[in-house]
């Protein structure tokens, strides 16, 4: 019965985050995103789609959300949410 | 640019307003009895008037629009003649529709008859007869119209199967109203280019003409929204098209420059919803496609760059970065629009997608968002809490869910955040309507699973502000016993006994999204601006009425007519301000209810039907914030256009400085209005202290 519930959640954000990943957005404590510090993002298991001044946009797997959250190079991690027109 | 357009499906009137009132984010059809569930506007259809005759009674005074181009200097109409007020009186023998344009005549400005009054009859009659008036010609066969047509109009441009924008001898309009295959001939405010109403409160436009030299030209104008319809003849110029950049973040980054958008390649990435291309309209559009022009935008000599987006706030990011690197290759200065918004997180600026706009931002280099169409809604709730050491402070916010489908499921789904500052130490809970109380650990995450409810439970402390954020999930039967009677508890949290933990006090709670629920008490008509409105270096805007009244090819209701529009009110849907932690957000006012723009040939008709369509299917009337933001952006162009590195911050003080106060705004700033309506004409001359 619950399982129902819980099951309509996990399909609710299916899109943002499809197989177990999710998309984010992450601001780094450094001026300009560097190669060196994308490499470590990497190595986390951060997917890099776009660097953005100190901001990149990736995927990374629900596992190793926490350790990217944690790493010293990484200010804020945000999971990308979808937003909608503002027509009336 | 004439060219044929695609039948638009159109779902028969009936069934189509069944599908669309059930699925509640469709546009509201008006019915002559029924009142919209969110806007409380009452539509008025008063059966098929003629379109001359209607626009003639909508456009009176009081709209700051006139039928005839008036003078600057002497308030009267300037080169054109008065119809001769003695030939319009008789209708014995004439058909309905001839009599209509006829009658139409006799209606014009006051204005009008005045300046017929000072020629002398002979001399009126030979202006009369050279006079040549813009008119769209609405056919019923176009073949059987065609030899009329061709005998009568001058600088015919066939702008639909069945529309053509011509000018017609005014001696003659009868004739060709009467023709065979002709369904009506519509004028009127044809006479006044540019001369929409938006234009004239907000300054842009007085006595049909542009108060500013600016156009927009050499400045980018970037949308990132649903797409936008490249086809339509008000993003080009004759051969050439004014998109210079389209990108579909939708179809794997598939990216157009201007030669492919020419050679038809980017028709391929429609605007299915057709917001974008409404929205690009109103900042750009030239106004082609409509008689006269009538329905340019802000800056109709801007280029154009769009992004169609997912609406992920990545990808948003994504594509305001790319078009700020298009406008640096170039060399151009650049104003992005975002019609669009969501309620996830600090509402303090603070979320990453915000900190990008501000890191983006910068001189020639400006962001315009939509405040949020949230300004009805029970979506905040919030309190500030009392330090009391004898007595702990508690408040209680209840909540209702909503039970709507999700993933094919009845259920109801809401998400609720608790925001309080880092300098309160207060215990925030949930509680069920059985009575049990949730909380979730200090930066850890909780899950209950029952059999008729679900609910995830987080907390997290913000890394840019330290302040504590409680998020709820909560998914249950769709069961009234389990979707009523939830609450948030807020409570000190006590160490020391007697000795408050209260030092700010400062609550808010969002839930995140209308259509999963409301609060049922302590909800606000604040603090509802939601990301990226909230943006520090952004420019945010909210929306007022200029428009209640058009005429739609909606064959039951011709002449819509929305009573309960207050022109010149702020909109009862406009998302106040301020920000969490009290930024005057939104900044300014513009026009946004009911504005007419561009419209989509590819939109579906579920998002944009009849009666939101002008004759000719070429324009729309859409209301929201989405509208609002884009006349501000067509500002900020022209001002672009004046000083091309002017920054977001000098932007916003001339803002500050040039917008206008009037008896529905009350002293500003205020939540609902920011610092006022947006005058552009003041705009583009002030110069802050």
């Amino acid at each position: 019965m619950s399982s129902r519930l819980k099951d309509v959640l996990r399909a609710s954000r299916a899109g943002t985050g499809a197989g177990g990943t999710r998309r984010v957005l992450v601001a780094l404590n450094v001026p300009e995103a560097n190669p060196e510090t994308l490499d470590e993002l990497r190595a986390i298991g951060l997917a890099v789609e776009s660097v953005i001044g100190n901001k990149v946009v990736g995927a990374i797997a629900d596992g190793d959300l926490a350790r990217l959250r944690a790493s010293p190079r990484v200010a804020d991690v945000e999971e990308s949410t979808t937003l909608r027109p503002h027509r009336n | 640019m004439a060219k044929s357009k695609r039948p638009v499906k159109t779902p028969s009137a009936k069934a189509g307003r069944a599908r669309s009132a059930s699925a509640g984010d469709s546009p509201k059809p008006p019915t002559a009895a029924s009142t919209p569930a969110r806007g409380g506007e009452r539509l008025r259809s008063s059966g098929r008037l003629d379109p001359w005759l209607h626009m003639a009674a909508s456009h009176g005074a009081g709209q700051g629009v006139s039928i005839m181009p008036l003078s600057k200097r002497t308030g009267t109409a300037a080169g054109a003649a008065a119809p001769p007020l003695g030939k319009t009186g008789g209708r014995a023998g004439r058909s309905p529709k001839a009599r209509g344009v006829v009658a139409a005549a006799a209606n014009q400005s006051s204005a009008a008859r005045t300046l017929a009054s000072r020629l002398s009859r002979p001399a009126t009659k030979a202006l009369m007869k050279r006079q040549l008036v813009p008119v769209l010609i609405e056919t019923e066969n176009f073949d059987a119209a065609a030899p009329a047509i061709a005998e009568i109009a001058h600088d015919t441009t066939r702008v639909s199967a069945s529309t053509v924008v011509a000018r017609v001898p005014m001696s003659r309009l009868s004739e060709i109203a009467a023709a065979a295959g002709v369904r009506y001939v519509e004028a009127s405010v044809q006479l006044a280019p540019h001369c929409d109403l938006a234009h004239g409160s907000a300054g842009l436009v007085t006595a049909g003409a542009r108060t500013v030299p600016q156009r927009g030209a050499g400045v980018l104008v970037g949308v990132v929204d649903t797409g936008i319809d490249t086809t339509h003849e008000a993003f080009w110029n004759g051969a050439t098209p004014r998109i210079v950049h389209y990108l579909d973040q939708t179809a794997n980054d598939r990216t157009y420059d201007a030669a492919q958008v020419k050679s038809g390649a980017s028709a391929a990435s429609q605007d299915t919803i057709g917001h974008g291309t409404h929205v690009s309209g109103i900042a750009a559009g030239n106004g082609r496609g409509s008689a006269g022009s009538q329905f340019a935008g802000v800056a109709p000599a801007a280029d154009i760059a769009v992004v169609k987006t997912t609406f992920d706030t990545g990808d948003i990011a994504k594509g305001i970065a790319r078009i700020f690197e298009v406008a640096s290759q170039r060399n151009q200065p650049c104003v992005v629009n975002l019609s669009l918004g969501g309620h996830f997180g600090a509402h303090d600026g603070s979320s990453v997608l915000e900190r990008v706009i501000d890191q983006q931002s910068g001189p020639g280099r400006i962001v315009v968002a939509s405040a949020g169409n949230e300004g009805d809604a029970r979506m905040h709730a919030g309190t500030v809490l009392v330090r009391d050491d004898a007595n702990a402070a508690r408040w209680v916010a209840r909540f209702e869910l909503r039970a709507r489908m999700v993933d094919n499921q009845n259920v109801g789904l809401l998400a609720v955040q608790v925001w309080h500052q880092r300098e309160d130490r207060l215990k925030v809970e949930l509680r069920s309507p059985n009575g049990q109380l949730f909380a979730p650990p200090p930066n850890g995450d909780l899950e209950v699973d029952r059999t008729v409810f679900y609910v995830q439970c987080s907390h997290q402390t913000a890394r840019y502000s330290g302040d504590h954020c409680t998020t709820f999930t909560i998914v249950t039967e769709p069961d009234n016993k389990w979707l009523a009677g939830w609450s948030i508890i807020v409570t000190e949290d006590r160490t020391v006994a007697g000795t408050s933990t209260v030092n700010v006090g400062t609550v808010h709670a969002w839930i995140l999204d209308r259509d999963m629920g409301g609060f049922n008490e302590g909800f606000t008509r604040s603090h509802l601006v939601g990301m990226p409105g909230t943006a520090y270096s952004a420019i945010t805007v909210a929306s007022y009425a200029t428009r209640r009244a058009w005429t739609s090819v909606d064959p039951d209701l011709p002449d819509v007519e929305l009573d309960a529009v207050n022109l010149e009110d702020a909109s009862y849907f406009s998302s106040p301000g301020p920000t969490r932690d009290g930024d005057t957000k939104p900044e300014v006012c513009a026009p946004g209810q009911w504005l007419i723009a561009p419209l989509s040939q590819d939109a579906d008709p579920r998002e944009m039907p009849d009666w939101l369509q002008l004759p000719g299917r070429r324009y729309a009337a859409l209301q929201g914030t989405s509208m609002a933001a884009p006349y501000v952006t067509g500002a900020v162009a022209l001002l672009l256009e004046k000083n091309p590195t002017m920054d977001w911050a000098e932007v916003k003080r001339r803002l500050i400085k040039s917008t206008r106060q009037d008896r529905f705004t009350l002293p500003c700033w205020n939540p609902r209005w920011g610092y006022g309506k947006i005058d552009v004409a003041r705009l583009l001359t002030v110069e802050p202290e």
